[in-house]
């Protein structure tokens, strides 16, 4: 297969895989912060966290596809073109993974900070470590591409 | 002689040289000793008769040194002897009595309660009950007082009202009115002012009326003389109009149509035709002018009555400023200050238990001020009471007193905060984050010219910061002003690592990367991360190890201070593992020679992590069983690694930074440091793209690595903030 093919497979999956992980973390997140925004305003400032981090996989993603694409004309061997493909795929999955552990934790923080606003500290833990995860994915994916 | 005098010159200059800068470290440890630790709270176990329990709780209020603390949550303990004391009916009926007709009469005023600088005092009565009768009694003189402005009020708006209803009636939005402030006002009293409007407002109307009638009769006439006209078969011409005073008065139009009347009967003999068609005539053009007149007048009126709506606004803001007004206004908010400062009064009331006739409460208070509390509740009650002073126990939770910090430093403080308080013997980490979190915030977002910008932003900020009250600003803007101080150490911390890393709007080879140190295979600077990510990777690891050493250091000297010791000496083991487990790392150059730890290095390994691991396991053991100490000495184990491991997003963000800025210099077609004209829009949006969305994120996640992995390391955030029950 042609390198140059699939260095761009492995870009075009990095930001489709991202921008879709993205969009269901935002969708699961807004809704609930939206309710949020009438209930008790003053918490969102300290909840849009949920829409930020989300917002973040499909800037991971952008920027593996970046680079891949900036480094197109030096890949010239199979071995480096899969090496382009996989760290698309490594971005992509990992960002679905943090998107799903997002989509979940995030409306329960919601719900639970506007119940008990101290539990925040403690809610919050299941959010940030579900985004670590798609941070170990771009870390692998730039190790790839470099 | 010279050369003695130029020597003790130097001698006293010296003198007074060391004592001043002694003087100034005296001050600085004193200030932080004051940020750092807490001062000593006692606990003051009271028991006074009933009757004295509300000049005491006054006395401690006027104080305001001493938070009460509930004792109905430890009835148990007291073998059923204390009931909860609690406040008479009465006195809460008649409080909120008094809080809703405030509240009332704020309403009726049209004014919001105000936020008193100078607070006035309660009065100087010894129990609620007198406190509330003299609120009350105020209150009374101020509802009398204030009844002529309520009605005044009354009337400017119902007019208003009237008049917009009207206006609405004619299709004019009278919220579209320019309110012109040279409308001069005379002598009289708003009242007078709203009585004369009222009056002139019934005069329009009935001119209106009046102008209405006479247009349908004119066109009724008119719509006659057509009639007849055609039945003599007049031909047109001009005719000299016939000044009528408008509008014409009924006498006249009576006249005109009786003439007419006459006019339409079968031809009259005595008049010749002609003149009777030259009076027709003369009558036609006079009525028509009369019409003519119509629209004009009402629109003149239609004026008048906007006038009459600018003067009634200005009466109603004129109303605002009358002194009277004005003192009444304070002299409300000052009461609902009070009836408040009554209700913290009775709160606090809850919290005590009595047994017959005697109350008992408990209340921590500083350890200076305890023989003045005491002095003052003996001579209170006359010596009638039982006071005894404890230290506090190691269960009790002992509230804390946060210090005050610089107001470059608040945005930390609530940053902190927020996590929440830390406990009385715990270290206020807020100086610490103030350290820690411009450090992090600066690896990831290294770039000198964003950091500069930041720090422009972040200068102007607390420029303004000095400048503006900030309960008086909306939200957003005040969580810029809090965060100014914030943004500028981030701003300087991200330029000094820009300089490190040769990053200026991006890798855009304007700067060289500077090499500031190398510590074992640890660069500092010097490379361009782009191109080593893993050196990169390695810096983020030991920036990881260095601050996770500190925050447990920190947790030492906490256990220290709690007086502690085998958690002491498990924080001291986790240090040792931690930085053996480092150690090894490094020595045996990374992970993919793990199999080396355990033939070759095994010795190290065991000196280094399995012998602090076992320690953990010991001594962890011997509190609580076997099976915890394996449980806990694995977690520690984890831990340690999870967290080093989640430092190297520093590593990934700034790449996810610098590749951003790249992308954005590639478009713009930047070359070797060279910024060609037309890539200036975009790098200008690169750059807003950075300060906004992927400053966000990095804020967020050095925020994540404060609350997650540095803080929690010593810091448990559960202290109760010490709040002293305050009266002015």
């Amino acid at each position: 297969m042609d390198p140059i093919m699939l260095a761009s497979i492995g870009a075009a999956a990095s930001i489709i895989a991202s921008a879709l992980s993205a969009g269901y973390a935002i969708a699961s997140c807004a809704p609930a912060l939206a309710s949020v925004s009438s209930e008790k305003p003053e918490l969102v400032s300290k909840l849009i966290i949920t829409i930020v981090l989300g917002e973040a996989l499909a800037i991971y993603g952008l920027l593996i596809a970046f680079m891949i694409i900036s480094q197109l004309p030096l890949v010239t061997t199979i071995a480096e073109g899969s090496r382009a493909l996989f760290a698309g795929v490594a971005m992509g999955g990992a960002a679905v993974g943090a998107s799903v552990g997002i989509a979940y934790c995030g409306p329960a923080l919601i719900t639970a900070t506007v119940e008990r606003p101290e539990s925040y500290s403690t809610n919050i833990l299941g959010l940030v470590l579900s985004e670590a995860l798609a941070i170990y994915g771009l870390l692998i994916a730039f190790m790839l591409i470099a | 002689m010279n050369f003695w005098a130029s020597r003790l010159i130097l001698w006293i200059v010296f003198y007074h040289l060391t004592k001043k800068v002694k003087n100034v470290i005296a001050h600085y440890r004193y200030n932080l000793r004051r940020c750092v630790s807490a001062q000593d709270l006692w606990k003051l176990e009271v028991v006074v008769r009933k009757e004295d329990i509300e000049p005491v709780l006054l006395f401690l209020g006027k104080m305001g040194v001493a938070q009460s603390i509930d004792v109905n949550g430890q009835k148990e303990s007291f073998d059923g002897l204390l009931e909860e004391y609690t406040v008479p009916c009465e006195i809460t009926a008649q409080y909120s009595d008094i809080l809703t007709r405030v509240n009332h009469k704020f309403e009726e005023l049209e004014l919001k309660p105000e936020e008193l600088i100078d607070k006035a005092p309660l009065p100087s009565k010894t129990t609620l009950k007198e406190i509330l009768d003299e609120i009350e009694q105020k209150l009374s003189e101020i509802e009398s007082s204030s009844k002529p402005f309520i009605e005044t009020i009354i009337l400017a708006t119902t007019l208003a009202r009237k008049i917009d209803q009207r206006l609405h009636a004619w299709k004019i939005n009278p919220k579209k009115l320019v309110i012109k402030n040279n409308i001069s006002f005379s002598e009289k009293s708003p009242q007078e002012m709203l009585l004369e409007a009222e009056q002139k407002l019934s005069e329009i109307g009935s001119r209106l009326e009046e102008i209405d009638k006479t247009s349908a009769r004119c066109s009724s006439i008119l719509s006659r003389i057509e009639r007849l006209s055609k039945t003599f078969k007049v031909k047109t011409k001009e005719i000299a109009v016939q000044e009528v005073p408008f509008p014409p008065d009924e006498k006249f139009l009576a006249f005109i149509e009786l003439r007419l009347s006459e006019i339409g009967k079968p031809l009259t003999v005595n008049k010749p035709k002609e003149s009777l068609i030259n009076e027709l005539l003369t009558i036609k053009s006079t009525i028509t002018h009369v019409m003519e007149q119509v629209p004009e007048a009402k629109a003149n009126l239609i004026k008048q009555t906007l006038e009459l709506r600018r003067h009634v606004n200005m009466v109603r803001q004129a109303i605002n400023t009358i002194p009277e007004l004005r003192t009444i206004h304070l002299d409300l908010s000052s009461l609902r200050d009070m009836v408040l400062e009554v209700d913290e009064l009775i709160k606090v009331e809850n919290n005590m238990a009595r047994c017959a006739t005697t109350v008992f409460f408990e209340a921590w208070v500083p350890k200076d001020q305890l023989e003045e509390i005491t002095e003052g509740i003996r001579k209170i009650t006359k010596e009638k009471c039982i006071i005894e002073e404890e230290p506090p126990s190691t269960e009790d939770p002992v509230p804390t007193i946060i210090k005050p910090v610089p107001r470059l430093l608040e945005g930390f403080e609530k940053l902190t905060f927020s996590l929440g308080y830390p406990r009385s013997e715990e270290i206020n980490p807020v100086w610490l984050m103030a350290i820690t979190f411009p450090l992090l915030f600066g690896i990831m977002f290294a770039d000198v010219g964003q950091g500069a910008i930041l720090l422009a932003v972040g200068i102007i900020l607390v420029y303004f910061r000095g400048k503006v009250d900030i309960k008086k600003v909306g939200e957003i803007t005040r969580y810029f002003l809090v965060a100014s101080g914030l943004l500028a150490l981030c701003g300087i911390s991200a330029m000094s690592f820009g300089f490190l890393f040769g990053e200026f709007f991006g890798p855009s080879g304007v700067l060289h990367p500077i090499l500031l140190i190398t510590i074992g295979p640890f660069q500092i600077g010097g490379f361009d991360p782009m191109h080593e990510p893993l050196s990169m990777l390695r810096f983020a690891i030991f920036v990881g190890v260095v601050l996770l050493s500190l925050g447990l250091v920190l947790r030492v000297l906490n256990n220290i201070r709690k007086k502690q010791l085998k958690p002491a000496l498990i924080s001291s083991c986790w240090i040792w593992l931690l930085l053996g487990g480092f150690v090894m790392w490094v020595y045996w150059g990374g992970i993919s020679n793990l199999t080396r730890w355990f033939t070759e290095g095994s010795l190290m390994f065991l000196g280094l992590m399995a012998f602090p691991a076992l320690l953990i396991c010991i001594v962890t053991a011997t509190s609580g069983g076997i099976m915890e100490g394996i449980d806990f000495s694995i977690e520690v184990l984890l831990e340690s690694l999870d967290h080093t491991i989640s430092f190297s997003r520093l590593a990934a963000l700034f790449l996810t930074h610098a590749a951003l800025n790249h992308m954005f210099l590639i478009i713009g077609g930047v070359e070797h440091g060279y910024f060609p004209l037309q890539s200036i829009p975009i790098v200008m949006l690169g750059t807003i793209l950075a300060l906004s969305i992927e400053g966000l994120i990095i804020f967020v996640h050095t925020l994540r690595l404060h609350w997650i992995e540095l803080l929690p390391e010593f810091y448990s955030g559960k202290g109760i903030l010490f709040k002293p029950l305050k009266l002015k």
